[in-house]
């Protein structure tokens, strides 16, 4: 495997970002004597091109291994034994090929935005950067830099492209990040002088080498690994959004750009799960043991209270939100389970709940396009739009993959991973399972109200609301949209050769917690 | 040459076609000759081949199945495996072959019958349908057993979209998805629960999933309902007969094959070798007798019902549970045989009714009779004969198998005898309103074959080999091999008092016409608004469980509602950063005073240590004093110096 691969992915955004800034405007001779930024191409160009990097990298790879593979170390900051450590592996696969699918979709979206679009394009290379390089890091220090990156791109996307209240929810957004990175650093720094010789390094981490370690604060004894989980588990509990903590989500669904949306829903969330996975299981194996009916009873509550908020919303934005939060709730229901199948489906959830969530926001955000609205219930529970599958049937029909695979039906993405994870959990948590499943039929509730409220209707009445001009999807939008129906479709057809991939690392992972 | 073990890939491949055939004339088929129908018929003919050659490889092996087995989403030797796979065996090719067969009949008809706005949709959803009906009855695994069902359930929502842009009708469609995709998620979930445990979950007569020796668990015993409720939700039995009775315009012939036959048989494709598989549970006997109740409920429904096409919804839902009933009370074999002759039955009757009603006449307006019109209505009649299991249907056989195998046990039998007698008084009621139909001209002669072939497929002779379908005890009149015994074997030994069973069977089917009879001239709607009013309205609403459901739903919002904007508007939007306003204020406010009191008191102190030495400066520097200071400090020098003196410091 070439060993740069991984870098590559990393900085080509950055200098995408960089070179499609000082492009200069290319006008057109068209009618409107346009000029549009030729930086796009560019931007356009990098993305796809760290993002064949990534693909690359995780079909190359080989199966039936844990080890890391395509390993790229050297010191970065060598007095603090900070090490610019990446490797991928079956944990960190899935979001690879996420994060390569998601970011051109994102940009290519963003293609025709009138104002700003070289920051907004600037600022989704400068994302792409960040969580590949938080989700390849091998080293804490460098996956916290990472990590920590990704909050300030979205604060000037909800800021300067949102709506109306769009400077509170960047603000909130924010703070919640920095409030939650706080805690993640206060852990580090716990984690680092804990261990000796000080390092960061999740390798020399690894093995339940905290385990039994105490430090004393205000005279008290407190357990190394207990105190460092919690305060992990919060910091990522503050951006992966868990309920209660999942009040800036909302804000920022409500104010932000879709495809910001997007970004948050299908990017950030499945990385601070991921997050959560890499550091507990590899530094706290005991202690995630003891504390995965705690992470299964949070999953719960977030299913169900996310399920049961979906119902309620009248709003495609909030009801993306509510599903997001949903749905993490079963990524946390599968990694608290412990099994083989259930980690290995929460593993491979993150992928088809990205594709599916980046689906559901994309074809919100082409309504929202086209009819000015997210709205798809008035208050009084009358119509919005009506009509819309005869006049856009392909939108229809994207809509309907998206919305079969998070319903988890048989033969979308969100099958593999939702069924394994059940497997997985019906074992040992039999009432969650079934409260799972309770949740997966409040979804079915809403999002085929939902479906029959935006495209099933009265062409009478659209005509009245001004549906009967809605056009189906162009060329562009079709080039962008086609990979990811398609993806979800592939995955929940033909997932052996990922679960094949991720199979031996969750399977050694487990083996050091149990 | 194509060898005989490469015909479950062969099978495999040529339903992906036949889906495939439905995705394009989905898209395009606008666009294409006849709106793709001869597409989809090709396909089906190509499945109908791979059917035929599958078969033939198991009778030159004389072999009972092939099994081809592959891991899926998890390793196919782990616990918890997912895996694909197809049982080649006679009754999973013969059940799949009559859903081609079917499939292709509906397609022709879709062409006599009236036409529908978009009849691409239709022939699409055929497609999907066959596909889905053949997948559930060759698939080794309930993974892709559940797949199949999942395209059926799609091609029921397909066929219901002819008409999506009408307001009810799109109601009609997202209810009939939302209802069947409960019950899918619930057979998941239940298929999730049984396969955690072992490894593979896939159908087997030699290998049952829970030994009775061992007992189930908790989990096995909960999957196991759950996989069997969501399973019995696809028969819209009680309380989900509401969508059943609720009006429509799609034609009723598409409606109720695609959205309620091809569901039903793809849905005892699983039943029947999950009965296998569960048979022992004691969960199939509690459902047994809840859908004996449900088809009670349905048919009551059904007999209150002013129009034709609702009480026809409500009698094949009945029906469909009777037959479940029938499986989890009695055998697969009877079940089969009812469901088999129910959905032919229904299917032929309903194109016969529908050709009817497109040329029905208008008030005083001339009406014709006797030609076609004589043999359309002979034609509906004998298809509610082939549904109910009149003597010589298939699904006389069902009936009279499982009065026999309930006959010692009174409960069941007076259970058995007066369900089919209340299924058959729905049954024969329609008939008797179908007979009274006025019609202005004569339907096409040609338009009679479908619902001929329908019927002739139902016939007992085709399925058991006897003229009167195994409604004759010891089998006097079989003629022919039976069919049933290939796909199930032999049956076990009956009781002794058969001509009793044969004598009641028979006197309820007579009752039933008779009472059918009396009702059909009956006016079953009361006047007013009265308490009688009410119950008729409750009941023929389906027992007003849509009202009770959106009552919950909107009591569920509400408290939802409530709990949000507790949780969003008032802590995240207001306590919180009130309190946390109030703290940092607070903090910042008494670390203000802190600073204002030290920077106070520091000054007071730097004043005081300053004013005394600079007042007494001040003094000197004024010139009255200057000589009392230096008197003062003269005299103090000379008293020191005198003390010094007489201490002998000084000499």
């Amino acid at each position: 495997m070439f060993n740069y691969l991984i870098s590559l992915m990393i900085i080509l955004p950055v200098v995408g970002a960089v070179l499609q800034g000082f492009l200069p405007d290319v006008s057109t001779r068209g009618e409107n004597h346009l000029s549009r930024p030729a930086g796009r191409w560019v931007a356009l160009a990098t993305s796809l091109l760290s993002s064949l990097c990534g693909i690359l990298t995780v079909v190359s790879m080989q199966a039936a291994t844990a080890d890391p593979q395509a390993t790229e170390s050297f010191a970065w900051i060598g007095s603090y034994a900070i090490h610019y450590d990446m490797a991928v592996d079956g944990l960190n696969a899935p979001l690879v090929l996420l994060i390569s699918i998601l970011f051109p979709i994102l940009i290519s979206a963003e293609w025709n935005r009138r104002t700003g679009v070289r920051g907004m394009h600037g600022l989704f290379l400068v994302l792409q950067t960040a969580f590949i390089g938080a989700v390849c890091a091998q080293d804490l220090f460098l996956q916290l830099f990472f990590w920590a990156l990704t909050a300030f791109p979205f604060y000037f996307l909800i800021g300067i492209w949102g709506t109306r209240d769009r400077e509170s929810a960047a603000f909130r957004s924010i703070v919640t990040a920095c409030v939650g990175n706080a805690f993640l650093l206060a852990a580090l720094i716990l984690i680092y002088y804990s261990i000796d010789p000080h390092t960061f390094s999740l390798h020399d981490l690894a093995g339940g080498k905290l385990n039994g370690k105490m430090f004393e604060f205000l005279g008290y004894e407190a357990s190394v690994p207990v105190v460092a989980f919690v305060l992990i588990s919060i910091g990522l509990a503050f951006r992966a959004p868990i309920w209660p903590l999942h009040g800036w989500f909302m804000h920022a669904a409500e104010e932000a750009p879709l495809s910001v949306v997007v970004a948050l829903g299908a990017a950030s969330v499945p990385v601070a799960v991921y997050i959560f996975e890499r550091l507990t299981c590899t530094l706290f194996p005991e202690t995630l043991l003891h504390f995965a009916p705690a992470i299964v009873i949070v999953g719960t509550v977030n299913l169900l209270v996310g399920a049961l908020c979906a119902v309620t919303q009248r709003n495609l934005r909030k009801l993306l939100a509510f599903i997001c939060v949903s749905q993490v709730g079963i990524l946390l229901l599968g990694v608290g389970s412990l099994s083989s199948p259930g980690f290995v489906g929460a593993v491979y959830q993150k992928l088809a709940l990205g594709l599916a969530i980046a689906g559901f926001g994309l074809f919100a955000n082409l309504l929202g396009e086209r009819s000015g609205t997210t709205d798809f219930r008035t208050e009084s529970g009358g119509r919005v739009f009506d009509g819309i599958a005869l006049q856009a049937p392909t939108v229809a029909v994207v809509a309907g993959v998206v919305v079969a695979s998070l319903l988890a039906f048989p033969g979308s993405g969100g099958f593999v991973g939702s069924s394994l994870i059940i497997i997985g959990a019906f074992s040992s948590y039999p009432v969650a399972a079934l409260l799972a499943g309770i949740s997966g039929l409040l979804a079915a509730y809403c999002l085929f109200t939902m479906y029959r409220y935006v495209f099933l209707g009265s062409l009478a009445d659209s005509e009245q609301n001004g549906a009967a001009t809605f056009t189906d999807l162009t060329i562009r939008e079709k080039l962008y949209l086609l990979p990811l129906v398609a993806s979800l479709l592939f995955f929940g057809i033909y997932p052996k050769p990922l679960i094949e991939l991720v199979r031996p690392t969750v399977v050694t992972l487990l083996s050091m917690v149990k | 040459m194509i060898q005989n073990q490469s015909a479950p890939f062969i099978l495999v491949l040529s339903i992906a076609l036949l889906a495939l055939s439905g995705v394009i004339t989905l898209a395009w088929g606008r666009k294409l000759p006849r709106n793709g129908d001869w597409l989809v018929g090709l396909f089906l003919a190509v499945l109908a081949g791979a059917l035929i050659f599958a078969g033939n490889g198991l009778v030159e092996e004389a072999s009972r199945a092939h099994v081809w087995l592959r891991g899926w989403i998890w390793p196919v030797d782990r616990e918890g495996a997912v895996p694909a796979g197809i049982l080649q065996d006679p009754q999973g090719l013969v059940l799949a072959g009559l859903g081609v067969i079917f499939a292709a009949l509906l397609l022709a008809g879709v062409r006599v019958l009236p036409s529908q706005p978009r009849p691409e949709r239709t022939h699409s959803a055929i497609a999907f349908a066959a596909a889905g009906c053949a997948l559930s009855w060759l698939a080794l695994t309930p993974w892709l057993a559940l797949g199949g069902l999942s395209l059926v359930i799609f091609a029921g929502f397909l066929s219901l979209g002819s008409r999506w842009d009408a307001e009810e009708e799109s109601e009609l469609a997202i209810r009939f998805g939302r209802e069947r995709a409960f019950g899918l998620i619930l057979s998941i979930l239940g298929a999730c629960a049984l396969a955690g445990g072992r490894a593979p979950l896939i159908w087997s007569k030699a290998q049952h999933w829970i030994t009775a020796a061992q007992g189930a668990s908790l989990s096995e015993t909960v999957g196991s309902v759950l996989l069997l409720a969501g399973l019995l939700v696809q028969l819209q039995p009680f309380p989900l007969l509401s969508w059943t009775v609720s009006p429509g315009r799609t034609s009723p012939w598409i409606r109720i094959t695609m959205a309620q036959v091809f569901p039903a048989w793809a849905t005892f494709g699983i039943l029947i070798r999950l009965q296998m598989s569960l048979g022992d549970q004691m969960v199939f006997s509690v459902f047994g007798w809840m859908l004996l109740a449900s088809t009670l409920l349905a048919v009551i429904s059904g007999m209150f019902q002013t129009e034709w096409e609702a009480s026809l919804g409500a009698w094949f839902s009945s029906g469909a549970t009777l037959a479940a009933a029938i499986l989890c009370l009695a055998s697969p074999q009877a079940a089969l045989a009812l469901i088999v002759g129910l959905g032919l039955g229904v299917s032929a009757f309903t194109c016969c009714q529908s050709l009817l009603q497109s040329a029905e006449a208008p008030l005083n307006d001339e009406t014709v009779a006797g030609g076609t019109v004589i043999w359309a209505k002979t034609a509906g009649f004998f298809g509610i004969a082939a549904a109910i299991g009149v003597a010589g249907f298939v699904s006389a056989g069902g009936q009279i198998d499982w009065l026999m195998q309930s006959w010692h046990d009174p409960a069941q039998a007076a259970a058995a005898l007066s369900s089919l007698a209340l299924f058959s008084i729905l049954g024969w009621k329609l008939g008797w309103m179908m007979s009274r139909r006025k019609v202005a001209s004569m339907p096409h002669w040609s338009s009679l074959v479908i619902p001929t072939i329908l019927i002739l497929l139902s016939l007992g002779v085709a399925w058991n080999g006897a003229i009167l379908g195994g409604a004759l005890p010891g089998g006097a009149d079989k003629v022919a091999p039976s069919l049933m015994e290939l796909l199930f074997g032999a049956p076990t030994a009956g009781v002794e008092e058969t001509a009793t069973v044969f004598g009641a069977y028979i006197g309820a089917l007579i009752l039933s016409l008779g009472a059918a009879y009396w009702a059909s001239l009956q006016t079953m709607q009361p006047e007013g608004d009265g308490f009688a009013a009410k119950i008729h309205h409750v009941i023929v609403s389906g027992y007003g469980v849509d009202r009770l459901a959106k009552r919950t739903i909107d009591g569920m919002t509400w408290a939802t509602s409530q709990a949000d904007s507790l949780i969003e508007k008032n802590v995240w939007q207001n306590w919180i950063p009130k309190a946390l306003t109030t703290v940092i204020r607070s903090t910042a406010n008494g670390i203000v005073r802190v600073d204002t009191a030290v920077s106070l008191n520091g000054r007071n102190l730097v004043r005081r240590c300053i004013d005394s030495p600079a007042k007494f400066l001040q003094l000197i520097q004024n010139g009255d004093v200057q000589w009392y200071l230096l008197f003062g400090m003269g005299s103090g020098l000379v008293i020191l110096a005198h003390y010094l003196f007489g201490a002998g410091m000084l000499r």
